[in-house]
């Protein structure tokens, strides 16, 4: 976690219009604690916050995260905390692509996407509830 | 999340989607997406130019589509131009999956070719 710039911290609920509240909260602290964050970091955060948010909520049966963002200039870093039940996303097995239309799956994606947006992830349970880092690199100046 | 339908040629559809095709945007869309992708019985080119974000969810409409189009022996297109929505396809593997191309024109020379 990055620790420059007092993190934001938001707490969600269930539900679209909560989800939807929150990402704008993030995304109004990234435009003012992010100097060197673009369109892509904030693409990055905006997707492993929906894709995160959505599976403690649909499948780990939250019913709230608190959210922490931070940007040092040269990362965000995301902290989340839920009161679902013990899921840790580092060991679920990796996705394997599928090779064509027919063997794809719907779903299943939203982990894959997390790693694949995140420098580094990192994940914890602490008093009873899930803790999940994220840091996500901003572009190089 | 905002649709239109537009009968491009006999054998085809054409829906152009805007906004963010996140989970709120596919509860709003995708009964009425499916209809008109789907339901038509046609080719569809599916334009996302004026999709700003897309998450796990839209792809799991997008692939559900093109599977379901690629079983009735119909194509399934994607205009994606390039973007952090077409980096994050390309992430997800989904233009090995589905025809994309960077503008409508370049698509409907395919479609209808």
């Amino acid at each position: 976690m990055v620790n420059e710039v007092p993190p934001l911290r938001v707490r969600v609920g269930p539900g679209h219009a909560a989800l939807e509240a929150a990402r704008r909260q993030v995304v109004g602290h990234l435009a003012q604690a992010c100097e060197r964050g673009d369109r892509s970091t904030v693409y990055a955060v905006e997707l492993v916050l929906e894709e995160w948010l959505t599976n403690v909520f649909r499948h780990g049966g939250g019913t709230e995260v608190t959210v922490e963002v931070a940007c040092d200039g040269r990362q965000v870093g995301l902290r989340f905390t839920d009161d679902g039940t013990t899921f840790d996303p580092t060991r679920a097995p990796e996705r394997v692509a599928p090779a064509t239309l027919d063997e794809a799956e719907p779903g299943g994606l939203g982990l894959f996407l997390i790693r694949r947006y995140s420098r580094s992830w990192r994940y914890a349970r602490e008093a009873g509830r899930n803790v999940m880092q994220v840091e996500i690199d901003c572009p190089a100046a | 999340m905002q649709m239109s339908v537009t009968e491009t040629a006999e054998a085809a559809v054409e829906v152009g989607l805007a906004g963010r095709l996140d989970a709120a945007g596919v509860d709003e869309v995708e009964t009425r997406f499916n209809a008109a992708a789907i339901a038509s019985g046609r080719h569809a080119l599916v334009d996302l130019t004026a999709v700003e974000f897309v998450s796990s969810m839209g792809v799991r409409m997008l692939l559900t589509a093109a599977k379901a189009l690629r079983s009735r022996q119909r194509r399934f297109l994607l205009v994606v131009p390039a973007g952090p929505v077409r980096e994050m396809l390309e992430t997800a593997a989904i233009d090995t999956l589905i025809p994309m191309f960077q503008a409508r024109d370049e698509a409907l020379v395919h479609l209808l070719r």
